[in-house]
């Protein structure tokens, strides 16, 4: 840090985005006055080419050597800065940007000067943090060649393989006995109407033959450390009571074995043994036994031995394998929803009343009723078929999204029944038909054709003949504006897709986030849909959200590449926003201390007798919380040391305090959360002064002092959700160290609503906006006139508390 | 109208006036397993052999040396695998089991005996 | 389009629940009236409503046809709630002095006995017959004080 430093402030025009409501040349003249800056201006586009080339130049004909950017959020354009400064010669750790898009000029829409205020302020935080910036310099780490792929479905299978020609080492871990996930389960697929399993089916025995895949059947993820290049991941292969290698699928054992119990691929329409293989087309070919239907007669293993083979061991157990991993790709697909949720429909109610996978089982040839389409009551063939769409999708009492591909495999039901049955009377009932993509609406027109009648209309209940078990649909048919009963034989159900069960566990093993809808929530929706926000860590396929196979199959081979990317050079660079420690402010050098260690929920910081603490770099995070929990505040982190934050509590106060919220917001969840309400131009009042934080850990009770003392209105700290935090435990040394404020804060005279810690995840946008609108209406209550009497009878108290811990 | 959902290929069991009735009826199959609830004399053999452990012997009530109710048996069609152990070690032959209407015996046609049970003794 | 402002209420309902309508005919389906009555459609309702046509709902019949059976407030896959929005333009038609005299002269009838239906010396003299024991005029005071407070006597009187 020098004492003179020489800043540059570009305000961005963002076209109009900004422009339209924060008055930019204003905010670059306010700029212009703060000490140290010896450049302000304004401009329209500062990421692209001629902006930058302008930042370039003036380094160098300025001297600059800090450079601040009040445009979009760091989350979206840090790196595009940093590299632009670095391509002038300047450290690209000596920049700092300032959010006045999402966080301001997106959701103030409706005041235009308290927003060009508020952007003001935040460039004059961001100008008095960059005085307390120091070069840093990227930290390279070795990247381990090995993709870890969790499930083996279509888009998991093609990630897999595009990895493995890549040169890469690739562990496939897929949780049942067999890899092909549900596009397994289907006859035929749309619009080409191929079979399913045989377009898959080549795959799998790819995947099966590949020399660099391991294949791990069976097998779940247990646990993950690590970072990006380097994570430790802990496999834990279930026991199928069956030795892999000495196992050739001969099937003897599944002949002799007496227990029949219903088979999950076959959704439970027909039956397997307790000793099985789910399909006939499995990979690997090696059988498993199920141990809650398994009665231990051990007729299959003398069936076995009558082949000259002893691939049967009861005493199994189950294996663990730690893994060395460089990149990991999320593939885990999506459930069915339960379609008996719909009471109004009957399934599980009514007998004829089907899903649509229950149908493509029936309609497959090597289904359990080999291709016969047959009624559960009576086991006729039926005549006339309903099938129905949005069961469980676009529903504000089930789940509001659209699944995306059930009209197309709707279309596909109703041309299956066509081409087995063809004088079947078959109706489709949908509220909207959405075929976008190549081929579908042909796929349609081809429906239509084949003498399929569409009916518009979502059917309010089912009905069952008790005597025929034949179906009443109730319905308004739009077309007439009339309400209508169809009378059918069976009636096909088209449920949503759904997260799949377990995606809870594993985004908490893997820190990250689900979105609201409970799919795995990539970077950025439009520029980065298959990132996480964990560097090193990406999702394809269903996981990620419903989808059709080709969208798999795209999404799969560019996980592979984006993969691929980080492993290709064997080295990547890593954020050198580590801590570290001055060694003769450490305590432990006198007394007992080692609190840096428990807190550190990477074991990154070891403490040895008598000695100073000492920091693993390449194992610390960036979270802070060891900075924070410090008690001789020897720790800092860069580039967010206390100074750095400080300076920007100060900077945000100067003027009318009274009015500001200070917020310190986590990069993962909360600042993203308030990034989304901007980007969804949700509004909200222009109060909040953000503090950008790695981890809601970081937040030392000095800075809330801090923020009290200069005169604040509020102060929040905010971090992820219990269980969700991006550092593991964060969040919870936040709330350990935080609480206890709300009492000690009102005992200074300042009201306890004045303190604020809430916890909540990066797509809860809106919670973030009612959040700030239910502070500033509490501060309205409170009134500036309190405010300003409370802050004044605190400060001596305040003052103290900061004194004493050398802040 | 029943509103219970069954989920598909559960085991359904109703307890009758005489007799109980476990059933499973898959598209294309239909197990049935039923007791004869006035010939069981609650021995608790079919208890003890059941290799899932999914029926409960429930003793008799008594009120002093005067007998309220007779031992009889409870299933639970969670547990229930319809091997046919109970069925065929019955001494009263109050249990019959129905594979599609024909009365088969798994473990009686497979010539096998569970193991499991034999663990736990 | 109407030519005066909507009434307050109304526009709140609108852009809180009804403008989430997405015309699936859900509501209709199981309708009982729509059944019997080929004019009553409570989607198109809802569709005028969207549209601005208020006035038209408010000063016509068909509201007053609901059964109030809440089918549609069960099945709306957007959580319309078909039927209390009924409810709220049968109160604002109401007055609005749009309320068909029947309804009234039922609402009057509780108001004054306590039942909507009259009960007649000829009900009497059946139930005797009958071994019935005779029905006693109810108490009215706490329901007269009900009509008060939600101000339907002083539209009844008025």
């Amino acid at each position: 840090m020098t004492d003179e430093p020489r800043i540059g402030v570009y305000v961005c025009h963002c076209g109009l985005n900004i422009a339209a409501t924060v008055d930019c040349e204003k905010v670059a003249k306010e700029a212009a006055r703060i000490p140290n800056v010896v450049v302000s201006k304004d401009y329209r586009y500062m990421c692209a080419d001629p902006g930058q080339e302008m930042i370039r130049q003036d380094i160098k004909d300025f001297k600059l050597d800090r450079v601040v950017v009040a445009s979009c959020s760091p989350r979206m354009h840090e790196p595009t800065f940093r590299k632009c400064v670095e391509s002038a010669g300047l450290n690209p750790y000596l920049y700092e940007m300032a959010n006045i898009r999402e966080l301001c000029s997106w959701c103030h829409a409706h005041y235009k000067a308290e927003a060009t205020d508020k952007s003001i302020d935040l460039v004059k935080m961001a100008v008095a943090k960059a005085k307390y910036l120091s070069p840093l310099n990227v930290i390279k780490v070795p990247v381990t060649r090995a993709a870890l792929v969790i499930g083996g479905g279509v888009a998991g299978i093609h990630a897999a393989l595009d990895l493995a020609d890549m040169g890469f080492k690739v562990y496939l871990v897929e949780r049942t006995p067999s890899i092909g996930g549900k596009m397994a389960q289907l006859d035929k697929t749309f619009p080409t109407l191929d079979c399913s399993i045989c377009i898959l089916g080549p795959k799998m025995v790819d995947v099966a033959r590949h020399p660099n895949i391991e294949l791990l059947s069976y097998a779940e993820v247990k646990k993950v450390e690590g970072y990006i290049g380097n994570f430790k991941v802990t496999v834990t292969k279930k026991p199928r009571y069956v030795i892999e290698k000495d196992c050739n699928g001969c099937g003897e054992c599944s002949n002799a074995c007496p227990v029949e119990v219903p088979n999950e691929f076959d959704e439970n329409l027909g039956f397997r043994k307790a000793i099985y293989v789910p399909f006939p087309q499995a990979v690997p070919m090696k059988f498993t036994i199920d141990m809650d239907a398994c009665i231990e007669c051990y007729n299959c293993i003398e069936a076995c031995k009558e082949q000259g083979r002893d691939a049967i061991n009861f005493d199994q157990k189950e294996e663990e394998r730690e893994l060395d991993i460089g990149t990991i790709v999320v593939a885990c697909g999506y459930d069915l929803f339960d379609a008996s949720q719909v009471k109004a429909y009957g399934f599980g109610i009514y007998d004829n009343v089907f899903t649509a996978l229950e149908l493509e089982r029936m309609t497959n040839a090597s289904g359990p009723t080999q291709g016969q389409v047959i009624r559960f009551s009576d086991r006729q063939t039926p005549r006339s078929a309903a099938i129905i769409t949005c069961v469980g999708s676009r529903d504000e009492k089930t789940n509001i999204w659209c699944s995306g591909f059930c009209c197309m495999y709707t279309l596909k039901n109703a041309l299956l029944l066509r081409e087995h049955y063809p004088d079947m009377k078959i109706h489709v009932l949908f509220m909207d038909l959405r075929a976008p993509f190549k081929g579908y609406e042909e796929f349609y027109r081809r429906a239509r054709e084949e003498g399929i009648t569409f009916l518009r209309g979502r059917p309010t209940e089912i009905y069952e003949d008790p005597k025929t078990k034949n179906l009443l649909i109730s319905m308004e048919n739009l077309s007439t504006g009339e309400p209508m009963d169809l009378e059918t034989d069976i009636v096909v159900l088209s449920p949503a897709a759904v997260p799949t069960a377990g995606s809870e566990e594993l985004a908490r093993l893997l820190t990250v986030s689900r979105d609201a809808s409970g799919f795995f929530m990539e970077a950025h929706p439009k520029l980065k849909p298959i990132d996480s926000a964990t560097d090193g860590i990406f999702f394809c396929g269903a996981a990620q959200g419903p989808k059709d196979i080709p969208y798999s199959v795209s999404q799969g081979s560019a996980a592979a590449s984006r993969a691929g990317r980080i492993m290709a050079r064997g080295e990547w660079e890593i954020e050198p926003i580590v801590a570290f420690v001055d060694a003769e402010k450490c305590r432990n050098t006198k007394v007992k201390c080692g609190i840096c260690t428990t807190k550190c929920p990477y074991g990154a910081i070891a403490t040895e007798e008598k000695k100073a603490a000492i920091v693993n770099t390449a194992k610390c995070h960036g979270c802070g919380t060891c900075a924070a929990d410090c008690p001789s505040n020897a720790i800092t982190q860069r580039n967010f040391s206390d100074a750095q934050i400080l300076a920007q509590i100060d900077a945000a106060l100067e003027e009318k305090p009274e009015e500001k919220i200070i917020g310190f917001l986590c990069n993962w969840c909360s600042y993203g959360a308030a990034d989304l309400a901007g980007t969804s131009r949700f509004e909200y009042p222009p109060n909040m002064r953000i503090v950008r934080v790695m981890c809601s850990g970081r937040v030392d009770r000095d800075f809330v002092f801090e923020a009290f003392r200069k005169g604040a209105a509020m102060v929040m700290v905010s971090g992820c959700r219990f269980g969700d935090c991006h550092y593991i435990s964060g969040n919870y040394n936040a709330e350990k160290r935080i609480t206890p404020l709300l009492t000690m804060l009102p005992r200074f005279g300042i009201s306890a609503e004045r303190l604020r810690l809430e916890w909540f995840s990066a797509a809860e946008a809106g919670f973030y906006v009612n959040l700030v609108k239910d502070m500033v209406e509490t501060m309205k209550k409170i009134g500036s006139e309190k405010i300003k009497v409370e802050n004044e009878n605190a400060r001596p108290f305040l003052e103290r508390l900061l004194a004493q811990s050398g802040g | 109208m029943s509103w219970n959902v069954i989920g598909r290929g559960d085991i359904s069991k109703r307890d009758l006036e005489k007799r109980t009735v476990m059933q499973r009826r898959l598209l294309v199959k239909k197990y049935e397993m039923e007791l004869d609830r006035d010939t069981c004399i609650g021995c608790g053999i079919c208890a003890d052999i059941c290799p899932k452990e999914a029926i409960k012997y429930q003793p008799a009530e008594f009120k002093g040396m005067r007998a309220l109710s007779r031992p009889s048996i409870d299933f639970d069609q969670e547990k229930c695998v319809l091997c046919g152990e109970c069925v065929s070690m019955c001494p009263m032959h109050a249990l019959k089991m129905r594979i599609e209407q024909a009365e088969r015996v798994p473990v009686i046609e497979m010539n096998v005996f569970a193991l499991a049970t034999r663990k736990r003794w | 389009m109407s030519n005066e402002d909507v009434p307050k209420e109304l526009e709140e309902l609108i852009k809180e629940k009804v403008l989430f309508c997405y015309q699936c005919g859900a509501c209709v389906g199981s309708c009982p009236t729509s059944r019997v009555i080929s004019e009553y459609n409570p989607r198109k309702i809802m569709e005028k409503l969207i549209l601005g046509h208020w006035e038209e709902v408010l000063s016509g019949k068909l509201i007053w046809l609901c059964t109030l059976c809440h089918t549609c407030y069960e099945v709306c896959p957007q959580g319309v709630g078909i039927s209390h929005i009924i409810v709220v333009l049968r109160n604002l038609a109401a007055q609005r002095r749009s309320a068909p005299a029947e309804f009234l002269l039922s609402a009057k009838q509780l108001a004054s006995t306590g039942w909507t239906s009259p009960i007649t010396s000829a009900v009497q003299r059946y139930r005797k017959e009958l071994g019935l024991p005779e029905v006693k005029n109810p108490e009215t005071g706490e329901l007269i004080r009900i009509l008060e407070s939600t101000k339907l006597k002083q539209l009844l009187e008025g």
